[in-house]
């Protein structure tokens, strides 16, 4: 059996998209309703086996959320083998937010490292303001763009294994 | 600070940083692997993740001293990380930072809070604000349309005025005049067109309406295109006359397709209408071609033609009414477009001013063989209308075709006629006074006295049209009634 290689990923984007719900649904299977704001960061673990049946653990870090990184966030960042990019479906402008913190991402990293967009909270598809052109514009330097439910978890899981097996 | 700091100070501090398990540190070694760890690692989540701490310390590249603030690992206590650069590698340091991470949490989470309330807020009122302004622009358009229709419910009444005072004028002549047949002749005529008139502004008022509803009926059948053309010749060559134009009609087309008539007739009566009407010298052209499943006829004039302005609000509902109170009701081109759509087609229009306009209707439509025409020769049919003018009438009709017809006036009667004869149709009114046409439907079904049966009505809504195909009639027909409509649902009996 091969080694298990560690990955770090950082999760990023506005406050309130999602990203604490996504992390809990990947690591936890869980899911709860009450919004709270994460401060500073929230680092976990989870092994994953991909197609190939290699092992990576991946190390989940969820960073508090802002239109850009500033602080402490941008030394959280340092290191990062690969990004997960969150926005919120119902709210336009934290598309552009997702976007800016990949900038600076890649501007610590030094790196063009793998980026995954997740339009978050499909579940309130009715509610759904997402600018499409701008998604479409950007996808090019995405690894890929998925729309999640951490709610149902949809597309959730597939998400974070897509990134893991860009990093392996 | 060592020099004003007691020692029993610092003591205290040992005492809470490393013995109640407040601080825990690792020495990273510069390879990335553990040197040297102490404290209470689990306190921080840190036992089984210490190689994650190595990882860590060797993706920051800490080089100087830094604080990195709130970290939690996995459910471990949150913490402030120090990474403290030696001649050994790097100190790890954790420092207990809950209570710091708590307060900064509760205020960030009520900014957050807040910052997601106004962000719905402001859209609650950008949608309140797209709502208003919605509803502004319907009360527009209501008040436009009330206004128009109010003028167009002013136009009818002028329009139907005409006729109808013609119609009973023409009346009193033939009353007062019986002997004189010249005269009674001509007024026949007049009252024919009178009617006539009457019929075509009831049927564009009721059109528009079933348009409007979408409850518009299509009855597409084996149609003699040659003979709809003659007809609409024969129609419009007196008014061509008298107004001194020409009218050549071509025809390129099977002589029979498959077709509503009705409909088509109707648009093409609008178009030569319109061109007669607006041509005051010159030609008026009708060609008529069918080529692999379409069907088009263009109606070209001599008149005076359109702007691109004009053409731009050709169709628009008592468009036309709205600008010149002297015309139509201005509902003909919007039904002509209407039907034509309905038809699975669509009008054009190329007009130049000062050279003429140029109508072409084009819609799907099958061609087929000749069939051999019939006559109802022996055909038994049962009539059961309580106004005996149409029973008559449609007794009249029928009798002239060869068939075979019984009438009554009530549902008892009607009963009392099948149960001693079996009819190849019943032709069953709707509206029998106090008995009900559809029970008598139900009842001939229900005996097998009628091979089919037809319902008639002047209600044409779509209440009436359901309720009579769930009483299991195999046709209805919506008064006037279209005679040559009625003889084909009735040949096709005879074929079966």
């Amino acid at each position: 059996m091969s080694e298990t290689v560690t990955r770090k990923i950082c999760v990023l984007g506005d406050f309130a998209v999602g990203k604490t719900s996504l992390c809990s649904r990947f690591v936890h299977n869980v899911f709860s309703e009450r919004y709270l704001t994460t401060v500073g960061v929230k680092i976990d673990t989870k092994p994953v086996t991909l197609a190939n049946n290699a092992s990576v653990k991946m190390v989940v870090w969820d960073i508090a959320g802002a239109a850009e990184l500033s602080g402490p966030a941008r030394a959280y960042v340092r290191g990062s083998h690969g990004l997960l990019l969150v926005c919120d479906g119902t709210r336009r402008e934290t598309l552009s937010a997702a976007l800016k913190n990949y900038d600076d991402a890649l501007a610590i990293v030094g790196s063009r490292i793998p980026a995954i967009l997740l339009i978050n909270k499909t579940d309130l598809k009715d509610h759904f303001d997402v600018d499409q052109d701008r998604i479409e514009r950007e996808r090019e330097r995405l690894l890929a763009v998925y729309k999640t439910s951490a709610k149902s978890g949809l597309h959730v899981e597939e998400a974070f294994i897509a990134l893991g097996e860009a990093l392996q | 600070m060592s020099n004003f700091v007691p020692t029993e100070i610092r003591g205290y501090f040992d005492q809470l940083l490393l013995v109640d398990g407040r601080l825990a540190w690792l020495l990273v070694g510069v390879d990335g692997t553990i040197r040297a760890a102490n404290g209470d690692l689990a306190y921080f989540g840190v036992a089984g993740m210490a190689r994650d701490i190595c990882e860590l310390v060797v993706g920051l590249g800490a080089e100087a001293t830094q604080r990195l603030p709130h970290m939690q690992f996995g459910d471990g206590a949150v913490a402030d990380l120090h990474l403290l650069p030696s001649t050994l590698g790097t100190y790890a340091i954790l420092l207990a930072a809950q209570s710091s991470h708590d307060v900064m949490q509760q205020q960030q989470q009520a900014s957050n809070e807040r910052a997601l309330t106004n962000n719905a807020l402001r859209k609650s009122v950008q949608a309140l604000q797209l709502a208003e302004k919605n509803l502004r622009q319907s009360q527009i358009e209501l008040r436009r349309t009330n206004d128009l229709k109010g003028l167009m419910i002013s136009k009818l009444s002028h329009e139907f005025g005409t006729p109808i005072a013609a119609v009973l004028g023409h009346l009193q002549v033939i009353r007062e005049t019986p002997d004189d047949a010249a005269q009674s002749a001509r007024s026949m005529r007049a009252i024919e067109r009178g009617v006539g008139h009457l019929n075509q502004l009831v049927q564009s008022v009721l059109d528009q309406a079933r348009i409007e509803t979408g409850t518009l009926r299509l009855e597409p059948r084996e149609t003699e295109l040659t003979q709809i053309v003659e007809d609409l010749r024969a129609l419009f060559q007196p008014l061509v006359d008298e107004r001194g134009l020409s009218l050549t009609v071509k025809v390129d087309a099977p002589s029979h397709v498959l077709i509503d008539p009705l409909r088509l007739k109707q648009i093409l009566i609008n178009l030569l209408s319109n061109a007669v009407k607006y041509t005051e010298r010159g030609a008026i052209t009708m060609d008529v071609v069918w080529q692999t499943g379409e069907l088009s006829a263009t109606v070209a004039d001599t008149g005076p033609g359109m702007s691109p302005e004009q053409l731009q609000g050709l169709f628009a509902a008592f468009k036309r009414f709205h600008e010149d109170p002297h015309s139509g009701t201005g509902l003909g081109l919007l039904i002509t477009r209407e039907l034509a759509r309905a038809l699975g087609g669509e009008i054009g229009v190329k007009s130049a001013l000062g050279v003429g306009s140029q109508f072409t209707l084009r819609v799907p439509c099958n061609a087929v063989d000749k069939t051999e025409r019939r006559d109802l020769r022996g055909m038994r049919i049962l009539v059961v209308d309580d106004d005996p003018d149409l029973r008559d009438l449609m007794a009249a009709m029928l009798t002239s075709q060869g068939a075979l017809v019984d009438c009554a006036a009530s549902e008892l009667e009607a009963s009392k006629l099948a149960s001693n004869e079996k009819y190849a149709a019943a032709l069953v009114d709707l509206e029998l006074g106090e008995s009900s046409g559809l029970l008598l439907a139900r009842v001939l079904r229900a005996t097998r006295r009628a091979k089919k049966i037809f319902a008639l009505s002047a209600s044409n809504d779509l209440h009436t049209q359901r309720e009579v195909e769930a009483t299991g009639c195999d046709g209805f027909f919506a008064k006037p009634i279209d005679f040559a409509n009625l003889q084909q649902a009735l040949l096709k009996i005879e074929r079966s």
